[in-house]
């Protein structure tokens, strides 16, 4: 190759990570432009921390509500002493009717039926909230008696270093729609009114043996995304769609809305119109849609939650800082970038400018990296973070075992051209071993695993198929850079084999 | 010193191995009784008792309220040690503290301590606030984490047996039937002790160890394909060699890959989260996966180098006595 050529594509790689960089790093003042979109990507649970709430089940109520409700009603104070029991561990009041059940005439004692069914709802929520796919989420028992739901508050780089609650409105939105309805109890049904009564609801559910039926029309619902709309899929069954339309043509105007439980999921029909597909689309934020699709599926599945659990509010969603303080996002960026840099100049001491061509792999790497994870919007932790390191370090390590390769070619006297063809020959099978592993192990990951797993694995995806992609650059940039050089062993570092004159 | 055979090295490689799982189960199995389970779960899967205080006012006569100094007098003067410390806050005014103890912590203890600082409160704020709001800023509640993060470690526990078969199947389609079954060997020999190690040495069991297992599997079946890898292309060059001069001519020529590869990683874990700790100026988020990544890494070394051209040649032997047994018949 010339080396006017050599020099204009390699110009033209170094301008690209340059400008890529810049838009990664800089936000630039002008109406209208996207800030750096660095700042913009969602950081996991020790990064931003995380948001909480503590559900109480139906019939349980807190110590300091009891007692503000009572506070200075006797009538009230009467009700509430013969309707609840302290339980004194716990702080809690809960009313009787939910310790006792009447078994052939007699009352006995159920606490132990009510506090199993509570800890049935808590594996029900944690399968739930697995599938929403944050890179960290927790469901716990509290006090036997209590659900405590913890999910990261993604918050971004401004997000997490300024406490102020209108710059956080967004996330907090976001979060509490998941926690609002991923958590809602109950079947599916569909009724004439937004405000739920017992005799709105436009299916009757007869079947005593299936009183659940209702459910049974939906096949799955999923997210629905194509050139910038977002929606949310249901997929009926053939009788769902059939007695769907029977609903809906039953009458000539009006709407009607699709509930779970006493929650109307905001999915509206109008009445008179029939339906033309089994497949329905209702548009919302992705977000959302992904609740939806969520709280039905599991619905539908007949994974059904047995206590209606508390709303959530602006004052029991509580927001906690990162544990190890709000710096660590800062901490963690920097130690990213020192990995980086060493990564990219340490090979350059021992290979020369053939470790400046690994380099430049080592920034279109991490660059490649970023985008990947602002486009996809993945929630970076500390470990995931470590994952896409270990990416740097799979592309390192298969160029050294390669370059190691090539130098051992160069030993036997060979020339660089036939010991380069050689090095990558001999090693190819390796490399390929190596990244057909972690290919397959990092889908498997993504998509079998659930939260801080599910997150790696996407990273660790990214990483590979970038490694190897840019496994076989390094060799055309080899090439390419090396035509500038005059000396082509002094270009790698490699010590010439000197032939003997007889 | 005796040079020691194959079926030797493997046997002693094996009494080690053995020795590692059987303390791991031991332990685990008494910790299961004892304290918080078979595994010290932490983070999303961890259960812990917790002090909580809620509150809204954060100035007294124009002073920083210090809530945090009252809790932190209160557990003193209790003798009570927490752990953990979560700062947050509601939209509406509501800021919350909450300290997280370990389940073995004495529950007159902490409730004492709970006594004391609403006391303490009250005390401070008398004339500040309706005492009814006062009486419940503190309170102590008892967290299982493991409950619902039972489904997480399960999903891990799928995703780890589905990459094993992955390798199995790969291996045979590269290899032989003896390869596979040597590379499925290893991965679940390396998965047991690193369970094993973790249950020992009580490294908390959080989500990061789950990506670990699966990195220990990746670097376990790394090394192995390369080993075999070199088996195979020696075995082409020398075709006079035995299985035992085979794999240790190949294990000697892969022993720097396997030994660089985990090393690559373990050293990138260790500046890694080393720095992350010391600029962060806080052990909490860091030490937890550096020590899962040295575990990981060291076994996946202990795996490849030592035991893996053992495992090989005791499997091909096998399979050498299970094809010669037809043939045998055939001569009868």
């Amino acid at each position: 190759m010339g080396k006017v050529k050599s020099a204009i594509i390699t110009a033209l790689l170094v301008a690209a990570i340059i400008v890529l960089t810049l838009f990664a790093t800089i936000s630039f003042g002008v109406s209208g432009a996207n800030d750096a979109f660095m700042i913009n990507i969602p950081f996991g649970r020790e990064l931003s921390g995380d948001m909480s709430v503590t559900f109480y089940p139906e019939g349980v109520i807190a110590e300091a509500k009891y007692e503000s409700d009572t506070y200075e009603n006797d009538e009230k104070a009467k009700e509430y002493q013969d309707k609840y029991t302290y339980i004194e561990s716990a702080h809690l009041y809960v009313e009787k009717d939910k310790l006792t059940e009447t078994v052939d005439g007699k009352q006995v004692d159920a606490t132990d039926k009510f506090i199993q069914s509570i800890k049935s709802d808590a594996e029900l929520l944690s399968a739930r909230f697995g599938e929403k796919g944050y890179s960290s989420y927790s469901v716990a028992v509290v006090n036997d008696y209590l659900i405590k739901v913890s999910i990261p508050s993604t918050f971004n780089y401004v997000q997490s270093q300024i406490d102020d609650v209108n710059l956080r409105n967004n996330a907090y939105a976001v979060a509490s729609h998941a926690l609002n309805y991923i958590t809602v109890e109950g079947a599916l049904s569909i009724r004439s009114e937004s405000t739920y009564s017992d005799t709105n609801a436009l299916y009757k559910e007869l079947d005593k043996n299936n009183p659940y039926k209702f459910n049974s029309f939906f096949k799955g619902a999923s997210v629905f995304q194509r050139s910038g709309t977002t929606a949310l899929k249901i997929d009926l069954t053939d009788e769902g769609f059939e007695e769907l339309n029977k609903i809906l043509t039953g009458s000539s105007e009006g709407t009607a809305y699709l509930y779970a439980g006493k929650t109307s999921l905001n999915l509206t029909f109008t009445m008179g119109t029939a339906l033309t597909e089994k497949t329905l689309y209702f548009q919302s934020a992705r977000d959302s849609s992904e609740d939806y699709a969520i709280l039905i599926n599991s619905i539908a599945h007949g994974k059904m939650l047995q206590n209606a659990l508390s709303d959530i509010n602006n004052e029991n969603v509580i927001m906690s800082s990162p544990v190890a303080g709000k710096n660590v996002a800062i901490a963690v960026g920097v130690v990213v970038l020192l990995t980086v840099l060493l990564a990219a100049g340490l090979p350059i001491i021992k290979y020369k400018l053939l470790g400046l061509v690994n380099a430049l792999m080592v920034l279109t790497y991490s660059i490649a990296m970023l985008i990947a994870i602002y486009l996809i919007g993945i929630e970076l932790t500390l470990v995931g973070l470590f994952a896409a390191v270990l990416g740097l370090a799979i592309l390192s390590f298969s160029n050294f075992f390669t370059f190691e390769a090539v130098r051992r070619e160069t030993a036997l006297g060979r020339t660089i051209e036939s010991s380069v063809k050689l090095g990558y020959k001999k090693s190819m099978l390796g490399i390929i071993d190596i990244h057909v592993i972690l290919i397959v192990a990092a889908i498997v990951m993504t998509l079998v695993g659930v939260g801080e797993l599910s997150a790696c694995g996407l990273i660790f995806l990214i990483g590979s198929i970038a490694s190897f992609a840019l496994y076989w650059f390094t060799r055309f940039m080899w090439y390419v850079i090396s035509s500038l050089s005059n000396n082509k062993f002094a270009f790698c570092g490699y010590a010439r084999e000197v032939e003997e004159d007889d | 010193m005796t040079k020691l055979n194959s079926s030797a090295k493997l046997r002693v490689i094996a009494i080690i191995s053995c020795a590692i799982i059987i303390i791991g189960m031991a332990l685990g199995t008494v910790f299961h009784f004892v304290s918080n389970g078979f595994f010290n779960y932490g983070g999303e899967y961890a259960s812990y008792k917790s002090v909580t205080v809620s509150y809204s006012l954060v100035e007294v006569n124009g002073e920083n309220f210090d809530v945090e100094g009252i809790c932190t007098a209160a557990f003193d003067e209790a003798g009570v040690k927490y752990y953990a410390k979560m700062n947050g806050s509601a939209l509406r005014d509501v800021k919350q503290v909450e300290y997280r103890f370990a389940t073995s912590e004495n529950d007159e203890a902490l409730n004492a301590a709970v006594e004391a600082i609403n006391k303490k409160i009250s005390e401070d704020l008398s004339g500040y606030l309706n005492p009814d709001v006062i009486k419940s800023v503190a309170r102590l509640s008892e967290n299982d984490g493991l409950l619902g993060g039972g489904f997480a470690l399960w999903r891990a526990a799928v995703a780890l047996a589905v990459i094993v078969v992955a390798q199995l199947i790969y291996t045979m389609i590269r290899f032989r039937f003896s390869a596979a079954f040597t590379a499925i060997a290893m991965d679940l020999h390396n998965i047991v002790i690193f369970a094993a190690v973790l249950a020992i040495c009580r490294i908390p069991v959080t989500s990061a160890a789950m990506v670990f297992a699966v990195l220990l599997t990746l670097v376990t079946a790394i090394g192995v394909t390369f080993t075999l890898e070199r088996i195979r292309r020696n075995a082409k060059e020398n075709t006079n060699l035995s299985v035992e001069d085979l794999a240790s001519l190949s294990a000697r020529q892969t022993v720097k890959t396997n030994v660089a590869l985990p090393a690559l990683l373990a050293v990138v874990a260790v500046l890694f989260f080393v720095a992350v700790a010391v600029s962060a100026l806080s052990l909490i988020p860091a030490l937890v996966p550096m020590l899962l990544a040295l575990v990981a890494f060291a076994i996946a070394v202990y795996g490849n180098v030592v035991l893996m051209p053992q495992l090989y040649i005791f499997i091909k032997n096998i399979g050498k006595k299970l094809a010669a047994k037809p043939s045998k018949k055939q001569g009868n």
